[in-house]
């Protein structure tokens, strides 16, 4: 086995290790959108280092030139995949996991909202605005 | 050397797809569910790949060609109907 091909078979293993860790991610992580970005890791980039080291494992061959029309393809259509199914829970109402507590309220600011629907935040002034509507 | 490389890309590989099949059992949700077997799927691509090294037989490649272009179908195929309740089937289309 030559140096090239150790090289590629150790790359290789290499992202072995990100698709593992990115499976760990899938499982162990809090909500729907949070696992999507771990297998999007898995999809993108352990596929991209599993099959670029073994493209150098297998040299000028026609090998390689299929395991490159597989990571194309794997690289166009899981993003693809994931954005579908993203938009697809988006559109059903569920919210993103947030981590970070709500901005205590300071003179009607509102804290970090995520829906889109909701009402802006408020200048720290106050509500002028409603007050011109209540005047004529 | 080479089989020892191979052979543990092809463990982990496996350690890999069983996580992501216990995402598949325990999810909470279709969406969970969707989105870990088309993870599976993936990382079945990768694992053909390696084993076609393994084996020596580069027509194991094709297969994992051809089993990308399917998982990648069905995976829309099926959050197609868990969306809509059908897979969207026009009025021109029942005839």
């Amino acid at each position: 086995m030559s140096l090239l091909e150790g090289f590629g078979f150790g790359i290789a293993l290499l992202g072995a290790v990100v698709v593992l860790l990115g499976a760990l991610g899938v499982v162990r992580f809090p909500d729907l959108f949070t696992r999507m970005h771990a297998a999007g890791v898995i999809d993108t980039f352990g596929a991209m280092l599993v099959l670029f080291g073994l493209c150098l494992a297998a040299g000028v061959s026609t090998e390689t030139a299929r395991m490159l029309l597989i990571l194309a393809f794997l690289w166009v259509t899981s993003p693809t995949a994931c954005h579908a199914l993203a938009k697809t829970a988006r559109a059903a109402g569920q919210e993103p996991h947030v981590a970070l507590p709500p901005v205590p309220d300071l003179e009607g600011t509102h804290g970090p909202t995520l829906v889109p629907s909701a009402p802006p935040v408020t200048t720290v002034g106050g509500n002028e605005d409603h007050r011109k509507e209540n005047r004529l | 050397m080479k089989l020892v490389l191979t052979l543990t890309t092809l463990a982990l590989l496996t350690l890999a797809m069983g996580l992501v099949l216990i995402r598949a059992l325990r999810g909470p949700s279709v969406k969970n569910r969707i989105l870990a077997v088309n993870t599976f799927g993936s990382v079945t691509v990768l694992w053909l790949c390696v084993y076609a090294f393994v084996c020596g037989r580069t027509d194991v490649i094709d297969i994992a060609m051809i089993y990308a272009l399917t998982s990648f179908v069905a995976t829309i195929a099926v959050l197609k109907y868990v969306e809509r309740g059908d897979l969207g089937a026009g009025p021109e289309d029942s005839r």
